[in-house]
């Protein structure tokens, strides 16, 4: 494809479209739609400005149901606007297609490189921090970080837009080894926050004989931090548990610590 | 007491940080948006400290949560608006933070619910508008209708400006029928919780087969007692490591189907 029209300036528009309205009136009929038509609608007004009554039909299909992690979304309309713009019968039925076909396999992708892992890794060193009482670490990584981030989104927006959809598919098993190699960092740092963050002691005793011996000593020797990570454990597998949901268990997660903190065997 | 200035900047605060957060999504993410919500907390309420610890306190909890493919999850931000403005009024620390920031938190899945309910109500103005080729208006109604009647203002503005409305006061006459042994409990939970977020996190990751790698993260800090950076940065080697040796077998696994492209 070689007829694009826009230039470097008016995609960064489209792309400052997208972001101001990435999730704007989320709802459950059509979810992000309305970013859609708010970042392409005003192009495809000036490509089917000669045609009013095709430009409506174009207005109603965007506005159908998409739901995509928002990188990637705005990418995936670049390319469907791409297609809008070679004017063919079928453009739209084609952008469409693209949409559809895509949107589910990039939201998982998407949601681990720039959703899950920033938080993993960033918002989790950036937390640590904080919990010491310092906001330095967060403030060092919101200036490297995000840059890079408004850095790769264009760039991935570019590709959507200047080699349609087709490029995008080429680079899926590289984003994928990318994604893989990420989460092990990721799941590195999970295994240092659980031991760091999670906090669980017990104050019960073992009396031997005469002598009493408080039971988190003896595993502070042995195995340091194994209540942590038996709590951890016991959540992962609480979650599994039948009409479980995270909010659920915060709230369970209260009401058997603070049993057992009354029954003092936690403290 | 928090003043009624205090509340407005807190709000403001809030709602630029939400906007962030659900539509550009690409600058607080890299710091954590309910630390940063702390740290400006505390900043307004003149304890940076505490704001902090708050802040990071209920990140922690968050980590992980995430509204993947548009699911509704606990707003930890307002949690730690609302929590960091009224343990500081009420120089409560952590547990009152706690006291008033889960509910206030777990009340954003009600809200988030309803507000893409509303959502729906702004979706199909802005389709009547462009039907009636009133292309402008129909981006007026997706701009200003998210603005005032979306998640951002739903879940985050209205109702951290109800819970701080109600009061430090409140707060506080509520702290003095609550038994000691609650309170107690509540910061030892404090504690525990940010395992849950551990525990989504690993839903989320690819676990299986990556088993041992969890273990290195948390043999590397407990035995070898290394700090969460210098982990990071081992995990980033091994990171590298992984990427080459992925694109490597890729790369054979292309070789070995023939080059299908050139033919």
């Amino acid at each position: 494809m070689s007829n694009q029209k826009l230039t470097k300036k008016e995609l960064w528009k489209f792309s400052m479209r997208y972001a101001l309205t990435a999730q704007a009136c989320q709802n459950y009929e059509t979810m992000q739609s309305c970013a859609v038509i708010y970042s392409m609608g005003p192009f495809l007004e000036k490509i089917y400005a000669d045609d009013p009554e095709l430009l409506k039909k174009k207005f109603k299909a965007h506005f159908q149901f998409f739901n995509c992690q928002t990188y990637f979304g705005a990418a995936i309309n670049a390319a469907a606007l791409a297609i809008e713009e070679t004017k063919t019968d079928d453009a739209t039925a084609v952008a469409q297609a693209i949409k559809t076909s895509l949107m589910g396999p990039f939201s998982g992708i998407g949601d681990a490189l720039f959703n899950t892992m920033p938080k993993v890794i960033l918002a989790a060193l950036s937390a640590y921090a904080a919990v010491e009482g310092s906001f330095l670490t967060g403030a060092i990584l919101l200036a490297v970080f995000s840059p890079l981030l408004i850095w790769a989104r264009w760039q991935i927006i570019q590709l959507g837009y200047y080699q349609g959809a087709k490029i995008i598919t080429e680079h899926h098993e590289q984003m994928n080894n990318i994604r893989e190699a990420i989460s092990v960092l990721g799941i590195i740092v999970i295994g240092a926050l659980i031991a760091t963050m999670v906090k669980v002691n017990t104050p019960l005793t073992i009396t031997v004989g005469e002598a009493v011996q408080p039971i988190q000593e003896l595993l502070d020797k042995i195995f340091p931090k194994l209540l942590p990570a038996l709590a951890t454990f016991l959540v992962y597998k609480g979650l599994d548990m039948k009409k479980m949901n995270t909010v659920k268990m915060v709230w369970l997660i209260i009401v058997v610590v603070m049993a057992l903190s009354l029954l003092k065997v936690l403290g | 007491m928090i003043s009624f200035i205090q509340i407005l900047l807190i709000v403001t605060a809030l709602t630029a940080i939400s906007y962030e957060v659900l539509m550009t999504q690409q600058i607080v993410k890299t710091c954590g948006d309910s630390v940063l919500m702390g740290f400006l907390t505390g900043l307004i309420m003149g304890d940076v400290t505490t704001g902090l610890l708050i802040g990071g306190t209920m990140q922690l909890m968050s980590l992980g949560l995430a509204g993947y493919g548009g699911a509704s999850v606990p707003n930890y931000r307002v949690g730690t608006a609302v929590g960091v403005a009224m343990a500081i009024a009420t120089n409560g620390g952590l547990e009152v933070a706690l006291v008033v920031g889960i509910p206030a938190a777990t009340l954003g899945v009600q809200l988030d619910v309803l507000a893409k309910m509303f959502g729906t109500v702004f979706l199909h103005m802005a389709e009547r508008a462009a039907d009636n080729g009133e292309y402008k208006k129909s981006y007026r109604i997706i701009f200003w209708g998210n603005l005032v009647g979306s998640r951002v203002a739903l879940t985050n503005t209205y109702p951290a400006l109800f819970f701080l409305m109600l009061g430090s006061a409140f707060i506080e006459s509520l702290l003095a029928v609550i038994p000691a042994w609650f309170i107690s409990g509540l910061s030892v939970s404090g504690n525990v919780l940010p395992a849950l977020g551990m525990a989504i996190l690993l839903k989320y990751m690819p676990i299986k087969g990556n088993m041992h790698y969890l273990i290195l993260g948390f043999v590397l800090s407990v035995y070898f007692k290394l700090d969460i950076l210098p982990i990071a940065i081992v995990g980033g080697i091994i990171a590298v490591l992984v990427y080459q040796k992925l694109q490597k077998e890729s790369s054979n696994q292309v070789n070995v189907a023939g080059g299908l492209g050139d033919e």
